[in-house]
């Protein structure tokens, strides 16, 4: 496998907000990388001076071995885009956004049209070729804005949080769309502040934060960086402080708090976590509700390393 | 050729634009016909126009103009009713309306109007006849051939003038119409301002799009300025017709050059909106704004709405008039096809020109300070 990008010590400031902060990434070929953090955390931003949409004061990007410039066209008509805004024109149908879009990166009419005719089958737009954009749903208009970025075949896409503000079912075709491209041999980026969709997509992540990778993996190597294996909440009507001591000093746990009647405990990996909290409670005479199990997820790994939540930062 | 043909399509199909560069104006248009028809036809009949003659300060009365004004007439009529004064008097006579224009003889004669129309240009055009002819007669009497240039001047001066009042509109309202089109060609911004969006990343992300492509951003720019110029041409050509053949508006001689002037119309209304887009780092409806209001206040300035404002602006502030875009674009349809007049009418056309050369230097310059600006991280440009 080749790299397809290579970002070493990029640096980007607008004023006095540094927005991308001596940040390295490295991408390589076939991969679905996911950039995953809150809004403002740099991700559009990223993607910007990845595009050379804007400029960067510092640090160097290459793109299929060759220096990303704004003239270097060679390597833009390799790369397809998606933006986080619905990027077409209100005045031109379905069919002529998507032609336009892919004329931008093949000339020959002839060549085009069966691109367009894929891409319109690919997005399930078939029976709105003749549509308007504005007659079109949220979640229809989304899947237009992705057939206009990958009608030419681009080996490189870049997706800038393409479901924000669409419906599950829509979601769900685009996720699902996106993987279909990786599996015809596309590498894509794709940025998110829905843990969930990383997690499901990308083959490797890079967390981010206040502009910088603040760690780099695949699922479960983020989620091995972190002390939680394994988070239990037990709805209790009652606890008392000496039985949250209690259960802080059973077997792997690192972390019991109470808070509107629930316990969370926090445990760092070994097994039979749950049996051991409910034979405590039960043994100590308290009654419990409902009892739930997670595995980690990504927003621990930004909990621990942040300590902040990403889920809230993204609201 | 694939992208103009969807910039085309694109300008054409967004409804706002077209309300606003074509069927505004015609509508516009339509209320004026009504409001000035009733005036039009009881203005329509030749009449004799009363003049004041006076001296400029330190010369003496011209008396050979005098009485060629005097006897000058058409078709049985009179042209001038002539009144010799001094300066003050033939002053106070054009502010109490008792006379439509002083001329003041001496070395640069001149003509102090109190309004646009017929009476003005008719006193314009045989002023500027005479002069000429007075020019001619000099410099043949100086050369030895005063007989012959005494009767050039008794026959020349008389038929010139006369031929030059028939090819020009007798529409006293039509200034109001060369403004209305002045605006209409100024719309051209919203074209302009549509672009300069839609080359900018920061302003919008089909710009971004684009711009991602690999496509020079130069060659966007050429191909968005020539779907812009065409369409904005267009509807000058459609606006021409509409005039001419549905209101039946008299716009005088109409000539090629009338058309050669409508794409420089055409191009300095495209160029206002390109300047504003880059110009202006705003939002934007603040774009549209600002751009709306600056049209409306060049198109107040040449006549829109108060017809001999432009001879105000004359009388206080000239060199207004040598600079507002839209007192240009109305000028130069005056000077075609009222007055015949080349020379103001080449004035105009490369007061526009200069214009146009301006406002896309101050575009690109706009862009390039940006980029340096935001390479330096300098906020708010």
């Amino acid at each position: 496998m080749s790299t397809v990008v290579k970002i070493e010590n990029l640096v980007k400031r607008y004023a006095e907000l540094v927005a991308v902060d001596h940040m390295n990434l490295s991408i390589e070929e076939g991969e679905v990388f996911g950039l995953l953090g809150p809004n403002g955390s740099g991700k559009s931003t990223i993607i910007s001076c990845l595009l050379a949409l804007t400029h960067f004061d510092k640090g160097k990007i290459t793109v299929f071995g060759e220096p990303m410039r704004a003239d270097n066209y060679a390597v833009k008509s390799r790369i397809g885009v998606v933006l986080q805004n619905v990027a077409v024109f209100e005045e031109l149908t379905v069919q002529e956004n998507i032609d336009y879009f892919c004329s931008l990166y093949i000339k020959d009419k002839k060549r085009r049209k069966p691109l367009v005719e894929e891409a319109v089958a690919f997005v399930g737009l078939e029976d709105f070729v003749r549509f308007y954009p504005k007659k079109l749903s949220g979640g229809l208009l989304r899947r237009l804005n992705i057939a206009c970025g990958i009608a030419h075949k681009p080996e490189l896409i870049i997706f800038d949080e393409p479901t924000v503000a669409v419906d599950p079912q829509s979601r769900n075709r685009i996720l699902e769309g996106i993987q279909e491209l990786n599996r015809q041999g596309a590498t894509v980026i794709y940025t998110s502040h829905y843990m969930e969709e990383v997690e499901q997509l990308c083959s490797r992540i890079a967390i981010i934060d206040k502009g910088q990778t603040v760690a780099i993996g695949s699922k479960e190597e983020l989620k091995s960086m972190i002390q939680t294996g394994e988070t239990i909440r037990v709805e209790v009507p009652e606890l008392t402080e000496e039985r949250l001591a209690g259960i802080r000093k059973l077997p792997n746990v690192f972390l019991a708090e109470y808070k509107e009647g629930l316990v969370t405990v926090k445990c760092s990996g070994g097994r039979h976590n749950v049996l051991h909290v409910l034979e405590y409670l039960n043994n100590a005479g308290i009654s419990f509700d409902r009892v739930f199990a997670e595995q980690p997820t990504l927003n621990d790994v930004f909990l621990e390393i942040t300590g902040r939540e990403l889920r809230d930062e993204a609201k | 050729m694939i992208h103009y043909i969807y910039r085309v399509k694109r300008l054409l199909r967004n409804r706002i634009l077209f309300f606003w560069s074509i069927i505004f104006p015609m509508v516009l248009a339509a209320f004026f016909k009504m409001a000035f028809s009733s005036i039009t036809e009881k203005d329509w009949a030749f009449e004799t126009i009363p003049v004041a003659v006076a001296a400029q300060d330190g010369t003496e009365q011209d008396g050979m103009l005098v009485s060629f004004l005097a006897e000058m007439e058409n078709e049985g009529t009179v042209f001038f009713e002539v009144t010799e004064a001094g300066r003050a008097e033939a002053e106070a006579l054009l502010q109490e309306g008792r006379v439509a224009a002083v001329i003041l003889t001496g070395e640069e004669p001149c003509v102090l109007l109190r309004e646009n129309g017929l009476s003005a240009t008719v006193v314009k055009t045989v002023l500027d006849g005479y002069l000429q002819s007075r020019e001619i007669f000099t410099d043949a009497a100086a050369n030895g051939k005063l007989e012959e240039a005494a009767l050039t001047f008794a026959t020349e001066v008389k038929t010139l003038s006369v031929r030059e009042f028939k090819g020009a509109s007798k529409d006293p309202m039509i200034q109001y119409f060369q403004a209305l089109l002045a605006m209409a060609s100024l719309y051209g911004a919203m074209y302009g301002l549509t672009n300069a969006k839609e080359l900018n990343p920061g302003l919008s992300a089909e710009a971004a799009r684009r711009i991602a492509a690999p496509v020079p951003r130069l060659s966007t720019a050429v191909t968005d300025l020539a779907a812009a110029f065409t369409i904005q041409y267009l509807q000058f050509l459609i606006l021409i017709a509409y005039f001419l053949l549905i209101l039946r508006i008299d716009f005088g001689r109409i000539s090629g050059w009338l058309f050669l002037a409508g794409a420089v119309h055409s191009l300095l209304g495209v160029s206002i909106g390109y300047f504003i887009g880059c110009a202006v780092r705003k939002k934007q409806n603040v774009q549209q704004a600002l751009m709306l209001s600056s049209v409306m206040l060049s198109s107040f300035l040449a006549g829109l709405m108060v017809g001999n404002i432009r001879i105000e602006i004359e009388l206080a502030v000239p060199w207004l008039n040598r600079v507002n875009p839209a007192t240009l674009i109305a000028n130069s349809l005056h000077a075609l096809c009222i007055m015949g007049d080349m020379k103001q009418y080449a004035f105009c056309m490369a007061g526009m020109l200069l214009w146009c050369a301006v406002l896309f230097g101050g575009s690109v310059a706009a862009l390039a300070l940006h980029q340096s600006y935001e390479r330096r991280g300098i906020k708010g440009v």
